[in-house]
């Protein structure tokens, strides 16, 4: 373990993302892990995996990649397969893929034919919330639940699911608690640091993962010396960003990051898992329904602006809140699922006065460079 | 100069696939008459899972952008519309489908929803809902969610599990796929009958599913068919037959098609008539073509004797459901779930035999190539569409592993012409020959059948 | 007062000077590898023009894809926000700039001679003068003729790629087939200008149009992107330095807002010259 505390504790996991993995598996612990926002980290935890998150790494060239993934496909995820085509992740003890979007469904299929875990589960997630794909989706977690029994060498109790889920919970409102500090203006924490205290915590145990937030909590709150104020208050949205390089070179470009609706930003952390009697209901009712992205599909409504406020009103909420000035579409490349949604999300912002950028990127630290004359711009023009 | 201008379309080889473009242009007609006499008409997703058969139950008239995107791509009159949904916001990395589905509905509400009258084949109507789709891909219910910004009218996604290889395997997994598939039908008609203020009629759907099925049973004895050598049909000959099978199998006149079908490959079959003079190797073609230069493959049937003996999987109709699922199933909800759940997990076996996932797109594969002795792979990975794309370098390595059986990789896309390059297609093509030729010699060596 | 902009692009380096009256001189030389070099040589080659010393500038932007190498410069500022600028200050009325330049394309947006939206087009060459360059060396000609050429023809070649290198093969496929070079740049012209507009069209092209950069030179191109917005659109006539002279104009405003220690700014910049002095 390490000596250092809060946010440099924090970027010490981000750098060295699976070095605390490795040591919970040399101590004879065991690692799950799980693609996107999906897969319950509950089950997990309450048998005594440590949850992993899998990301891949803009840093990496891509040279396995091409082998299996054709270049058109989601540059995330072939980056994800590529890395594991490497060996990266040969040190986990069961991989959990999920149907969030076409390219993790795809790729947790191909993942499983070429790399055998000692236990590993596709889990599938409807597109729908409706009452029939709660209950399915309840249904597929406990088959996973088992799968992951079957090599975990013990069974989970309710309590043990219960105890979970108040863990995560409270994993969850310190996030929350975070990311509130970036009310005031100028906002405590940067983009980048954020970032980094949030893939930290993926990368490591719940529990010590709630105590480095609090660490942060705690150092931030009295830090002088965080970010500067800066014209613009921005909002990210799209699927999500990984690596400080990007939100760097935002934050470079004078722009502060002050929220996101992100798969590794608030996405994964802003609800709660209701406590219900059988714990897999209230797991499948907050994975399915209530974890917000466009992957869910949600019946029409009434008329267009209900629909429209039904799929994205909270994006005004935030940005009230978070007293946001201009949004930041993050799209990586090949992206269906946001893509999709760029004109009818672009104009629904411009709509309440936000202006809006859109950058299609290709997931690589190389590619970023010529993207600074538009976050410029960008930036220029805000407020 | 004239005569060096290549042909874009195919001459396709058989007679009754030559007269399968009635079908979509009756499919197209008859909505637009529908709409003009104020009947109900509504735009669907290939479902596959005969929610299309149920709306017609309702008397709704139906038409497919999926079918349109091709045909206005094959016309090459998709790049207005492909540009016109870009310059709205769309990304160019969306499905051709989707984008030239975008551009069109954009322009027909600039038209105030009176079809424009450049519309290639007349046109599509303005529809009271949409009928989206959970199964296969993303953009099959995003693409229509989308549109709500060009007119306010319902969406209903019509959900399919997708479940894995050792996943389907599990416990009750399958039993519970089809229960949710069952409720999910039960709310779909609930919400048909909200919108149409009017209750199913469930003899009309059991009379419909009727024709479904003996459609389907004639589309796949044609597959059957297809096994033997030489080829009495190929790919382009099948692109053309699919569209009543896949758009209207319920519909009498499709039936009678499709006995005519297997009429004239049973003939040619019997007197050991090849679909082209002189065939010399057997490609499979993985997955989806590119509509706007399918004369393509004529030339390299012409050049190298290659016939396409197999192809395009998702289109395919399934074997029918075995006896012992159909037995003693009195829901027509249950047999339909049945029956599609069947279509995507029919080959989970072969899956597990042999060690890989997934289902989809990918095991068929290891069963047709032995099926129609393929002594290559032609591989068409699409700018646009990632679904039918994702696995394709999968099922590349995969038959060469366990087959030996090579792969050609072109690059293209199902509309968007403008990213395909036929030079580079033709010289690839020369170059695989070779390839064939001598992975025929390592199968023999190695023991393989064909 | 004098000010200066100096905009390096990707092949093109302008520098405009300005006083407050207007503009005194421009000028502009091919950008070579050595940014930092280059920028002192251009600066100095356009201070000779105006007979002004380097301590007379009062304040110096810098903008391009080159700027962040302009170490004499006071402020940088993104080429769009300085094209935005520039094209204002010529045309008041301008809704939408058109920028061609060699390496990318960009689209603004103006209202009130404030930016309200832009576009850029993605890391492939297709929609920018860098496929024109392809394809004029794929013919053996001129870049600055072949958009006259391009006017000769009656018939444009059908051209689908839009890819650079899907189209240079296209090119060679229609020589062979014997379509004529005009033909076959009229339609190459067309393409571009088709993939330009779809692209800017993204932010609504409404009037006054103004076309900017080095596209702007090319009257087949300007001919087809005509065609294809609907109505006539406006061309400077230096079209190469509008991001320069935004600079310019921004460099004027940042110094009435730069009261205190000017002196102390002429000394880092002159420290900043001495060194590339010496180094060169």
């Amino acid at each position: 373990m390490s000596d250092l505390k809060g946010l440099a504790r924090a970027a010490q996991i981000y750098r060295g993302r699976h070095e605390r993995a490795k040591e919970i598996k040399a101590g004879g612990g065991k690692v799950a892990g799980y693609f996107c926002c999906y897969p319950p980290l509950e089950l997990m935890t309450s048998l005594d995996y440590m949850p992993l998150r899998i990301l891949g790494d803009m840093n990496e060239p891509l040279t396995e990649a091409d082998t299996y993934l054709p270049t058109a496909m989601c540059c995330f995820y072939r980056s994800v397969l590529d890395t594991a085509m490497k060996g990266r992740f040969d040190f986990i003890d069961a991989f959990i893929g999920a149907h969030a979007c076409d390219g993790a469904e795809r790729v947790s299929y191909i993942w499983k034919s070429y790399l055998k875990s000692p236990c590993s589960f596709y889990l599938d997630v409807p597109h729908t919330n409706h009452a029939a794909s709660i209950e399915l989706f309840k249904k597929q977690l406990m088959y996973l639940g088992e799968e992951l029994e079957k090599t975990a060498g013990k069974k989970a109790n309710r309590e043990m699911l219960k105890q979970a889920v108040a863990l995560h919970n409270k994993q969850r409102s310190l996030v929350r608690r975070l990311y509130s500090l970036n009310k005031g203006d100028p906002p405590l924490m940067s983009g980048s640091e954020i970032l980094q205290v949030l893939i930290a915590i993926m990368c490591i145990p719940a529990v010590e993962g709630n105590a480095l937030l609090e660490e942060v909590i705690e150092e931030v709150k009295v830090r002088a010396g965080g970010p500067k104020q800066r014209k613009g208050r921005i909002l990210v949205w799209g699927s999500l960003i990984d690596d400080i390089a990007l939100t760097g070179l935002i934050e470079d470009c004078g722009l502060n990051i002050v929220i996101d609706d992100t798969a590794i930003g608030t996405r994964s952390f802003w609800v709660d898992v209701d406590e219900t009697e059988d714990p897999f209901d209230g797991l499948a009712i907050r994975y399915l329904d209530k974890v917000v992205c466009p992957r869910t599909f949600r019946d029409t409504k009434q008329t267009r602006m209900e629909d429209l406020d039904n799929r994205f009103g909270y994006l005004k909420k935030m940005v009230k809140e978070w007293n946001v000035n201009g949004v930041y579409f993050n799209i990586i490349r090949n992206c269906d699922i946001h893509g999709y949604e760029i004109p009818e999300l672009r104009d629904y912002l411009e709509g309440i006065g936000l202006p809006v950028l859109v950058i299609e990127q290709d997931y690589s630290t190389t590619a970023l460079e010529p993207l600074r004359t538009r976050f410029q711009a960008f930036a220029e023009n805000i407020g | 100069m004239e005569e060096k201008k290549k042909k874009k379309s195919s001459a396709k080889t058989l007679q009754t696939a030559r007269e399968a473009g009635y079908f979509g242009k009756k499919m197209l007609a008859g909505t637009r008459q529908a709409y003009e006499e104020g009947k109900p008409v509504a735009w669907s997703m290939v479902d596959w899972w005969m929610g299309s058969t149920i709306t017609k139950a309702m008397g709704i008239e139906l038409c497919y952008p999926e079918n349109y995107g091709a045909f206005c791509a094959s016309v090459r009159k998709a790049e207005p519309n492909l540009d016109y949904a870009e310059s709205d916001g769309v990304p160019n990395t969306i499905c051709g489908y989707a984008r030239n589905c975008i551009g069109y509905t954009r322009k027909l509400k600039e038209n105030n929803f009176i079809i424009p009258e450049d519309s290639p084949s007349g046109g599509m109507p303005k529809p009271l809902f949409l009928l989206a789709c959970g199964a296969v891909c993303d953009a099959r219910y995003k693409w229509f969610q989308s549109l709500g910004r060009y007119m306010e009218v319902p969406v209903w996604t019509l959900e399919f599990p997708q479940t894995g290889v050792n996943e389907y395997f599990m416990g009750d997994n399958k039993k519970d796929n089809i229960k949710f598939m069952v409720q999910e039908l039960r709310e779909f008609i609930a919400f048909l009958e909200n919108l149409l203020g009017k209750k199913m009629d469930w003899d009309n759907l059991s009379g419909k599913l009727d024709t479904f099925f003996k459609t389907h049973e004639l589309a796949h004895k044609v597959d059957l068919l297809r096994k033997s050598v030489p080829s009495p049909a190929v790919c382009t000959d099948f692109w053309s037959i699919m569209i009543p099978h896949l758009y209207m199998p319920e519909d009498p006149e499709a039936l009678d098609f499709y006995q005519r079908v297997y009429d004239e490959v049973k003939y040619k079959v019997d007197n050991k008539i090849g679909a082209i003079p002189n065939e010399k190797y057997r490609m499979l073609f993985g997955e989806l073509p590119p509509w706007h230069t399918l004369g393509i493959f004529d030339e390299f049937a012409e050049k190298y004797g290659v016939a396409f003996a197999f192809e395009s999987w998702n289109y395919h109709v399934p074997s029918p459901l075995p006896d012992d699922e159909r037995y003693g199933i009195n829901d027509p909800l249950e047999l339909i779930a049945r029956y599609s759940y069947h279509k995507f997990n029919e080959h989970a076996q072969v899956a597990r035999e042999q060690c890989m996932e997934p289902t989809l797109f990918t095991a068929p594969y290891m069963k047709f190539v032995k099926d129609y002795k393929a002594d290559g792979l032609f591989c068409h990975p699409l700018i646009s569409c990632r679904p039918a794309t994702y696995t394709l370098m999968h099922v590349r390595n995969l038959l060469m592993e366990k087959f030996k059986v090579p792969s050609v990789v072109v690059e293209g896309d199902i509309v968007d012409l403008r990213v395909f390059n036929e030079e580079e297609a033709h010289s690839k093509m020369e170059a695989f020959i070779e390839t064939m030729d001598h992975y025929r010699e390592v199968r023999k060596k190695e023991g393989f059948e064909w | 007062m004098f000010f200066a902009g100096i905009d390096i692009g990707s092949t093109i380096t302008k520098v405009v000077i300005k006083n407050e009256e207007g503009i005194l001189v421009s000028t502009a030389q091919p950008t070579g590898a050595e940014h930092r070099r280059l920028a002192h040589e251009v600066i100095k080659g356009a201070l000779k023009k105006a007979g002004l010393t380097f301590d007379q500038i009062d304040f110096i932007v810098a903008t391009g894809y080159g700027r962040i190498n302009v170490p004499f410069a006071d402020a940088q500022v993104s080429e769009i926000t300085c094209h935005m600028r520039g094209v204002s200050w010529l045309f008041p009325g301008v809704s939408t700039v058109i920028d061609i330049g060699g390496q990318d394309c960009k689209g603004i947006k103006v209202a009130g001679g404030r930016m309200r939206n832009f576009i850029m087009n993605d890391k492939c060459a297709a929609g920018t003068g860098r496929f024109l360059e392809v394809i004029s060396d794929t013919l053996g000609l001129k870049l600055e003729d072949i958009g006259e050429i391009s006017l000769r023809s009656d018939n444009p070649a059908g051209v689908s790629k839009t890819c650079t290198i899907f189209a240079e093969q296209e090119v060679l496929l229609r020589l062979s087939e014997g379509v004529s070079v005009e033909d076959i740049l009229a339609g190459l012209h067309k393409a571009l200008a088709g993939r330009i507009h779809s692209m800017v069209s993204k932010i609504k092209i409404e009037k006054d149009v103004v076309i900017t950069g080095g596209g702007a030179k090319n009257a087949g191109l300007c001919k087809y992107l005509e065609e294809r917005i609907g109505f006539p659109v406006l061309i400077p006539s230096e079209p190469l330095i509008t991001g320069a002279l935004g600079a310019s104009i921004l460099a004027q405003e940042m110094a009435a807002k730069t009261s205190a220690d000017e002196q102390v700014k002429k000394e880092r910049k002159l420290e900043a010259v001495t060194f590339f002095d010496k180094e060169d």
